[in-house]
C-alpha cells in the first residue's frame, strides 16, 4: 500500500476521506482494507479512481458497501469545507489586499456565491439523500423492515445532482487567461494549484456519485420494490 | 483554451469502453471522457455538461428511434459517433454524424474525433484566435447584466434557440460557462463597465 502512496501521492487523500491513518507499516492494499472494515473491491476501485480518473467502474457491488461510500462522501465534504475552501478563500482576500483592481473583487464574490452553492449541494447530500440511501440499507439488511419510504428516489438526487465543477473550471481560465493582476502573481499560482488539486479531487468525488452510488443506489431501490 | 474536451462513450463492454477511454487519453489532447449505459444516461450526462461528441454504440438505441432524435435534439454542436462492431441497418447509420470500426487504428479514431471539431466549428486552436461576433457581444452585455434568455430575446427581437446557439459560441469561444464567470469575463474585456445590476 506504501509503494501505491509514493507512487500517486493523491492517494493520501483517498485514505484520509475513508479515515484510514498513517503510518501503513508494510501492509498490503488487502490488509489495509481488512483492517478498516473496507471491502476489498471497493477499496482497489477507489485506488483505480484516483490513478485514472477515466478507468471504467465496475457495478457488481451488492449495496453493503454503501455505509463506506458515504463516509467517504461525507469526509471529503468536510475536507472541503473545513480546508480547502478556507485556503483558497484566504488566498482570494490576500490577492485583493495587495491592491489588485476591481476584477480580484469580482473574483472574490464569485468565489463566495461557488461556496453557498456547493454548502447547499452538500447539506442536501447530507440531509436528503444520505439519510434516505442509508434507510434503503437498513431495510435490506433486515434491520429496518417497518420502515416506509418518503416517495423519494434516486432518481431526484440526479435530477438535482448539480455540477459543482463548472464554476471552478471557470475560475482556473479566468485566472490563466483573462485576469491582468499587477501585485501577487505567487498568490495566484498557489490559488491556481489549489484549485487544481481541488478539482481533481472533486472530479473523483463526482465519479464516485455518478458511476458507483447512484446506479448502485437504484438497483437497491428496484430490489425493495420487487420485495413489497 | 485550457479546458478539456468532453467526450461521452456508451459501449456495455467494459473491455472496448476501457480501449477507447485509453486510445483517448493517450492521444496527447485534453480529453475528459465520460461513460453512459443508456441512452437515458446520455441524455442526463449531457444536461450536466455540453460535449464535443458522443460515441455510441448502435446496438444501444436500435428499435427506438424517438430516443435517437431525442439525442441529436438535445446536443446541437455534438457529434454522434456509431461505434461499430456488428452490423446495422444504414437508415439507424444514416442518423449518426460519422462511425468508426473497432479495427480502426487510433490515430484514425482521433482523425474522426478532430475531424468534426474541424468541419463542425470550434478546435482548440480555433478558439483562441476567435473574436465574438457583434451579436455575441450584445448577448454577453445582456447576460452580464442578468437578463433571462427570454429577456435576451425579447430585446434582441430574435427567439430563445438564437440565443441559446449564441450562449454556447460564447461558452466555446471563451472556455467559461457560468453567467456569473461570462460577467466577470464581460468586465475585464471592457464590454460592460461593474456597477450594473448584474454582478
Amino acid at each position: 500500500m506504501s509503494e501505491a502512496v509514493s507512487e500517486n501521492p493523491f492517494l493520501l487523500l483517498l485514505l484520509e476521506h475513508l479515515g484510514i491513518e498513517l503510518p501503513l507499516q508494510e501492509k498490503s492494499v488487502s490488509e489495509v482494507a481488512s483492517m478498516n472494515g473496507i471491502d476489498r473491491e471497493l477499496f482497489l476501485t477507489f485506488i483505480r479512481l484516483y490513478g485514472d480518473l477515466n478507468c471504467s467502474v465496475d457495478n457488481s457491488f451488492t449495496g453493503e458497501e454503501v455505509p463506506t461510500i458515504l463516509l467517504y462522501l461525507r469526509n471529503s465534504h468536510g475536507y472541503y469545507t473545513d480546508e480547502v475552501y478556507p485556503g483558497i478563500r484566504e488566498i482570494i482576500l490576500g490577492l485583493n489586499r495587495a491592491g489588485n483592481s476591481k476584477e480580484t473583487a469580482m473574483i472574490e464574490k464569485f468565489f463566495m456565491q461557488y461556496l453557498s452553492e456547493v454548502k447547499n449541494h452538500f447539506e442536501y447530500e447530507e440531509k436528503t439523500v444520505f439519510p434516505y440511501i442509508l434507510q434503503l440499507h437498513a431495510t435490506l439488511s433486515g434491520k429496518d423492515l417497518k420502515e416506509e419510504f418518503t416517495g423519494y428516489s434516486v432518481a431526484e438526487y440526479k435530477d438535482h445532482h448539480d455540477d459543482i465543477e463548472e464554476k471552478l473550471y471557470d475560475l482556473k481560465s479566468l485566472l490563466i487567461e483573462y485576469l491582468p493582476m499587477k501585485e501577487g502573481k505567487q498568490m495566484r499560482r498557489m490559488l491556481l494549484l489549489k484549485l487544481y488539486e481541488l478539482e481533481h479531487d472533486i472530479r473523483i468525488h463526482s465519479r464516485i456519485e455518478d458511476y458507483l452510488l447512484i446506479p448502485l443506489v437504484a438497483s437497491m431501490e428496484a430490489r425493495i420494490k420487487n420485495m413489497r | 483554451m485550457n479546458n478539456a474536451v468532453n467526450i461521452i462513450i456508451a459501449e456495455p463492454s467494459g473491455l472496448l469502453y476501457g480501449g477507447l477511454a485509453s486510445v483517448i487519453s493517450n492521444s496527447g489532447g485534453r480529453f475528459s471522457v465520460f461513460r453512459a449505459y443508456s441512452a437515458e444516461e446520455i441524455l442526463r450526462l449531457l444536461t450536466l455538461r455540453a460535449a464535443e461528441a458522443v460515441i455510441l454504440n448502435p446496438g444501444l438505441v436500435q428499435g427506438n428511434p424517438r430516443i435517437m432524435q431525442t439525442i441529436k435534439g438535445s446536443c446541437q454542436g455534438t457529434r454522434l459517433i456509431a461505434l461499430l462492431y456488428a452490423f446495422y441497418d444504414e437508415s439507424l447509420l444514416s442518423l449518426f454524424d460519422d462511425r468508426i470500426t473497432i479495427n480502426d487504428p487510433p490515430e484514425r479514431i482521433m482523425a474522426v474525433l478532430k475531424g468534426g471539431s474541424a468541419s463542425g466549428g470550434k478546435t482548440d486552436a480555433d478558439s483562441v484566435n476567435a473574436s465574438l461576433s457583434d451579436r455575441e457581444i450584445d448577448v454577453l452585455r445582456l447576460l452580464a447584466s442578468g437578463k433571462a434568455t427570454k429577456e435576451i430575446a425579447e430585446a434582441l427581437h430574435i427567439s430563445t434557440s438564437t440565443v441559446i446557439t449564441h450562449r454556447k459560441n460564447l461558452s466555446a469561444k471563451t472556455g467559461i460557462r457560468s453567467v456569473s464567470g461570462l460577467a466577470i469575463y464581460a468586465v475585464v474585456k471592457k464590454y460592460i463597465i461593474p456597477g450594473g445590476t448584474g454582478f
